[in-house]
């Protein structure tokens, strides 16, 4: 009896062991990202679905910075510790919009913070449709969004809506207090509004993919268009006001105190979903101009631990299954053939063509602009 | 000597000696913190406001551009504006709650000193939520406008609360009454009723009591009242971030969108400029404190 108890004993201990040591052959890989409560709802989902494959490859835990709370820091904390030439850190993948990737170059003053992607490791990179706007070759696309316009078509009827910058400027002086949008630097929407209404003025595509600091001087223009509406936008309390955040203009959609507003087009998507903007909210881009989009996309940093290990979970992400939960979860949309998504709510993004996305990357530009607008159009009273 | 007291003084310095111990023992967890959350961070701070964000050199920049842009010193002004506002009438307002708190021993008295306590159990930002959807313009009071009759003048009432100073000023009263009035109501109620009648005996009217007495017994708790709603005012970010407008804007706000904009450098020259403000009220706090002190002696 006692042998068998030891024998038992013995046998339990080597299984006990051999399973630790098969859960120790999974590399933990960390996966740094950052954004409002809807990206870290997204990666808690896709990692969650990846974590639980049989044969995935490495264990991925999120690591989540809300923006504002902290994301500002995070291209500091990755750029410092790379310029310090710290090896073998936490920091093995990436993720953000492909613009705000730019900034981690700017910062470092190389590219080589990223590693080159070997794509060969990438089987499903072959069925993206999305090209980077920035750093190809560095940096895995994995979903677009983009801003567009929002109205209340039952507000706005299909005859009075503005269908070019001209027609837009003119609406917006003829329905004074019922445009507006959000303050550049506490959500992309006025961001993407702002840059795209800036940078129509300037005819240099190039300047569009671009961090240099000459195209600064050519934002005049576009300023003064900004200024020449800013007194017909949304008042409260007597003066035109600019509120905080993407949800900010929602609000006030939701709560029919405007009727037009950039929005990102998936923000718009989830309110109707809950119910807070009513079903015959629509969503539209301008003809001679869309709003910006951008790429979303993941990179493994040349600073972090794991390298290969990486690779699984981002094709993953790429995969028919990863994108119907960017799809389903975050009404992203996708950036593979929507052919090849098995998901009943494809149509929600049918017209929101990734291969039609205005992209305007400006990298480190962007905190340049937001203090020019702060100084220009704020100003004003 | 004798042996006796030999031992008997060892065994004073070894009591001394525990006691110092025990001292250290207990005061080294604040110690260590506030030097390494506190005192640190500030010394890193104020070298960082002097450094110039390309070189790493010493520089006078980030300073000059507080007291020379347009921005930076409508936002410095309108800070000490709101605060000051705040400061004075909430300290007006919870005065007299607190008089009143203190003097009637109605019914209704006793109810409001249990509902004025209610704020301070609300989370900050469910309360600027809460705050805004009442005086949005398409908040509460609008949608209460609209359901009167259109002769009332009021239909589609728009208060105008929102994004500006009005709104903010309105919701710091409702943070800081009720922890002003908390304070002011300790005060009163240490005087003691025979102090007061011994008073109207002699023949002092009410509003002679009141200014000789009542004031002057509660003065320090008012200033202590007013140096924390100072202090936690001029720093304040989510009031303002929420409700404030887009210029100009309180420090707090323009802290963070310095920081946003990766100006680390002028966010920490922001920074030590609230922390010189809140020095100023700290002093006048310290000094409150011991002048009293010589009150009480004589």
């Amino acid at each position: 009896m006692k042998k068998l108890i030891s024998m038992l004993l013995v046998l339990a201990m080597v299984f006990a062991l051999s399973s630790l040591a098969v859960a120790a052959e999974k590399p933990v890989v960390n996966f740094w990202t950052t954004g409002s409560q809807n990206v870290a709802d997204l990666f808690s989902e896709l990692i969650a679905a990846y974590n639980a494959r049989e044969d995935a490859t490495a264990e991925v835990k999120l690591q989540f910075l809300l923006s504002g709370t902290g994301d500002e820091g995070m291209t500091s904390r990755v750029s410092s510790a790379f310029l310090s030439g710290q090896k073998n850190t936490e920091f093995d993948m990436i993720s953000d919009n492909t613009n705000s990737l730019m900034n981690y170059v700017d910062e470092c003053g190389t590219d080589e913070i990223f590693v080159d992607l070997d794509f060969s490791k990438l089987p499903n990179f072959e069925n993206v449709l999305l090209k980077p706007s920035m750093l190809e070759g560095k940096v895995m696309p994995y979903r677009g969004t983009t801003v567009v316009f929002a109205y209340d078509s039952a507000r706005i009827p299909e005859n009075e809506l503005p269908h070019t910058w001209d027609e837009l400027t003119q609406w917006i002086k003829d329905h004074p207090g019922r445009f507006a949008y959000n303050e550049p630097g506490t959500g992309g929407a006025a961001d993407g509004f702002m840059r795209t209404a800036v940078y129509r003025f300037i005819d240099d595509p190039a300047a569009r993919r671009s961090s240099d600091e000459k195209w600064a001087e050519e934002w005049d223009k576009g300023m003064e268009w900004l200024a020449d509406i800013h007194p017909f936008l949304y008042k409260s309390g007597g003066s035109v006001v600019y509120v905080a955040k993407n949800q900010g203009t929602l609000d006030l959609l939701i709560n029919q105190e405007v009727d037009l507003i950039p929005a990102w087009a998936d923000q718009v998507l989830k309110n109707i979903e809950n119910g807070t903007l009513p079903t015959t909210v629509k969503m539209y881009q301008l003809d001679d101009g869309a709003l910006s989009g951008t790429d979303v996309s993941i990179t493994i940093s040349s600073i972090g631990t794991y390298v290969d290990e990486c690779y699984d979970f981002m094709n993953f992400v790429i995969s028919p299954e990863g994108q119907k939960i960017c799809l389903e979860n975050m009404k992203a949309v996708p950036v593979i053939a929507a052919e090849s998504i098995e998901s009943e709510q494809k149509d929600l993004v049918a017209d929101l063509n990734v291969e039609n996305f205005a992209f305007l990357s400006i990298g480190s530009l962007s905190d340049l602009i937001n203090e020019r607008w702060a100084e220009d159009i704020t100003t004003l009273k | 000597m004798t042996e006796q007291a030999v031992s008997k003084t060892k065994i004073d310095k070894n009591k001394r000696w525990k006691k110092r111990l025990l001292i250290v023992t207990f005061l080294a967890p604040a110690l260590i913190l506030s030097l390494g959350i506190i005192v640190y961070p500030i010394i890193n701070t104020v070298i960082k406001s002097f450094t110039d964000a390309k070189t790493g050199l010493f520089t006078w920049a980030n300073y000059q551009y507080l007291f020379t842009n347009k921005i930076a010193r409508a936002d410095i002004w309108y800070t000490v504006w709101v605060t000051v506002v705040t400061v004075v009438l909430a300290i007006a307002v919870a005065y007299m709650l607190a008089l009143y708190l203190r003097f009637s021993k109605s019914r209704i008295a006793k109810f409001i000193g249990t509902l004025y306590l209610l704020p301070r159990f609300i989370p900050g930002l469910v309360a600027v939520y809460a705050m805004k959807i009442v005086i949005s313009d398409s908040g509460l009071l609008n949608r209460l406008s609209l359901l009167l009759p259109q002769a009332a003048g009021l239909y589609d009432f728009k208060p105008g609360l929102l994004y500006n100073s009005k709104g903010i000023i309105l919701m710091n009263l409702w943070f800081n009454i009720p922890f002003a009035t908390m304070i002011i109501v300790a005060a009163l109620s240490g005087i003691s009723e025979s102090i007061i009648e011994s008073a109207r005996d002699v023949g002092a009217g009410r509003v002679r009591v009141f200014f000789k007495m009542i004031v002057p017994l509660s003065i320090r708790d008012v200033m202590i009242a007013m140096t924390f709603i100072f202090m936690s005012n001029i720093s304040s970010f989510t009031t303002p971030y929420l409700i404030g407008e887009n210029f100009p804007q309180m420090l707090g706000v323009f802290l963070r969108k310095n920081f946003s904009n990766r100006n680390y450098e002028r966010a920490a020259a922001i920074s030590v400029l609230i922390f010189v403000f809140s020095s100023v009220s700290a002093i006048v706090y310290i000094y409150t404190n011991l002048k009293d002190k010589d009150w009480e002696r004589l």
